[in-house]
This record gives C-alpha cells, sequence and structure tokens, in this order.
C-alpha cells in the first residue's frame, strides 16, 4: 500500500490529466522534476508536475486526526514573454486552481482540496533568460483519520 | 606599417574557421545561411527556486565570422529568436539565440571585431 502523500500526488495528476482546460494538459508526478527546455517546446502539450512538498498532523477531535498533504503544482510551456504569449497560460493556471477548489475530493484517497493558492503567477527569470513560463500552485489536501 | 594584432586576429578567425568548426544553419524568420561556426563548451544549468518547475538548459556560446553572417543579401548581427541548427550523427539539434540574464546575445570576439560570439540555448531536436 503505498503512503497517503503518494496516494494524493497520483489523485491530483489523474485529476490533471482528466479535465478539460483551456489547452491540453501532460500532468505527471516526480521525485526529481527538472524538464528538459527541448520538452516545454511551444508545440506540445503544456507540462504539470506534480511534487509532494509536506504533511503536518494534528488533534481534530477526541478520536480524529487530522493531516494536511501540501504539494506544488508547476505549470510550465516555452512561450514569448508577451501579452500573447504568457495571457493564456496564466488562464491556465487559474483555471487549475479553481478546478481544484471547485471539485475539492480526490476520488479514493479520503482527502479533500482545502487550499490552492498560486505561489508564482510566473517567474521572471525563466520568463527573461528561457522564454518559458512557469507558474506554481500550491495545493493543500486535508484527510481525517481516525486514531487509534 | 599594418597593424600586427589585427593581421593575427584575422589569421586565427580563418584558421578556426578552417581547423575548428563546424558547419550550421543559420536561421532567422524564413531566411538561413550556411556557414561555419565554433561551438563552446555546454554547461550544464538548473533553475531552482520552486521544485516543482525546475528547467534543466544548457549554455551553448558559437564564435562566427562576423562577415559570414549575411541573411537576405545582407550582413545582419544576431537577434534574439533566431536559431542555429547542427547535424550531429544524423540527428539536428536546434539552438536558439537567447542570453544569459541581464546580457545581450552577442558580443564581439576580438578587438578587432572579425569575430562575434552568440550566446544559444539548445531548445530542441529534429
Amino acid at each position: 500500500m503505498p503512503a497517503k502523500s503518494v496516494e494524493i500526488a497520483a489523485a491530483l495528476v489523474t485529476r490533471l490529466n482528466e479535465a478539460t482546460f483551456s489547452q491540453p494538459v501532460q500532468a505527471a508526478r516526480d521525485y526529481s522534476p527538472a524538464r528538459a527546455l527541448p520538452d516545454l517546446a511551444s508545440t506540445q502539450a503544456v507540462k504539470a508536475t506534480v511534487v509532494m512538498t509536506a504533511r503536518a498532523d494534528a488533534p481534530a477531535g477526541r478520536k480524529v486526526r487530522e493531516n494536511e498533504y501540501t504539494l506544488q503544482v508547476g505549470i510550465q510551456k516555452r512561450a514569448e514573454p508577451t501579452d500573447a504569449g504568457f495571457d493564456p497560460l496564466v488562464l491556465l493556471t487559474e483555471e487549475v486552481a479553481d478546478h481544484l477548489v471547485d471539485y475539492p475530493a480526490l476520488a479514493g484517497t479520503g482527502g479533500r482540496v482545502v487550499r490552492a493558492e498560486v505561489l508564482a503567477v510566473y517567474l521572471p527569470d525563466d520568463a527573461d533568460e528561457l522564454r518559458t513560463f512557469s507558474s506554481v500552485i500550491e495545493v493543500a489536501v486535508r484527510v481525517l483519520r481516525g486514531q487509534p | 606599417m599594418g597593424d600586427l594584432f589585427e593581421a593575427g586576429a584575422t589569421w586565427l578567425a580563418g584558421q578556426l574557421k578552417q581547423h575548428a568548426s563546424q558547419e550550421v544553419t543559420y536561421s532567422r524568420g524564413g531566411d538561413s545561411v550556411v556557414l561555419r561556426a565554433t561551438a563552446g563548451p555546454q554547461p550544464l544549468r538548473l533553475t531552482g527556486q520552486y521544485g516543482a518547475v525546475t528547467v534543466e538548459w544548457s549554455n551553448t556560446d558559437w564564435v562566427i565570422p562576423a562577415a559570414d553572417l549575411v541573411i537576405g543579401g545582407q550582413q545582419v548581427t544576431p537577434q534574439p529568436g533566431d536559431t542555429i541548427r547542427r547535424v550531429m550523427g544524423g540527428v539536428v539539434y536546434v539552438f536558439e539565440v537567447l542570453a544569459p540574464r541581464g546580457e545581450p546575445v552577442w558580443r564581439h570576439s576580438d578587438a578587432h571585431r572579425a569575430m562575434i560570439r552568440v550566446h544559444t540555448k539548445q531548445v530542441g531536436v529534429e
């Protein structure tokens, strides 16, 4: 049985790959997420990378504990850093964040998305030096579990 | 008496082109020119502010005789978005003219402006 963190990351990947956004998204989870620049070509689908970052544990009642899992979703594609190039990708980032909050239940995990925060609308360094759009969404997923 | 250093730079440019260069195709939009260029080392780099959006890429600098960069009948200087294609082992590697952060995309490579150094990053294979 995989760790709950892994289950949640996998469920997020499935959710992103099954959803319909304003442009195609290809999601994957990764422990060592380094995308090669050629893989982010403007002719390919937008890459979404799901990375597990943290887990918190707190009592939520006499016999209930609350686990909050934090993950990051990176959105990337090569594009010119202009209104025409980046605006559609900023829109996509908002669509992904909204989608995760609008449909919070993550099937098969017992978890619910309680927060999706866009940490970086775009990274100026990537825009300037790599002509690449990179945005980051931090997602918090809460799971309640019984206490022995 | 002529400038020995200028003569030396010209000689060196010729030697570099003749003995230490590869044939590449330099393109801008729909126009291109086949010329000989010398590639520098290709150090691998990683961005790293957030783990989820790490990008792996390599810089490649090309040294080109300034007089050979002729597109559409005119001698030009590199611009962002221009591409250089080099065939290695039957694979075409595509490099895009992109500057390191805060730097111009090209500069003269010698005091006499015989050679130019163009900054690129590999962006694809064909």
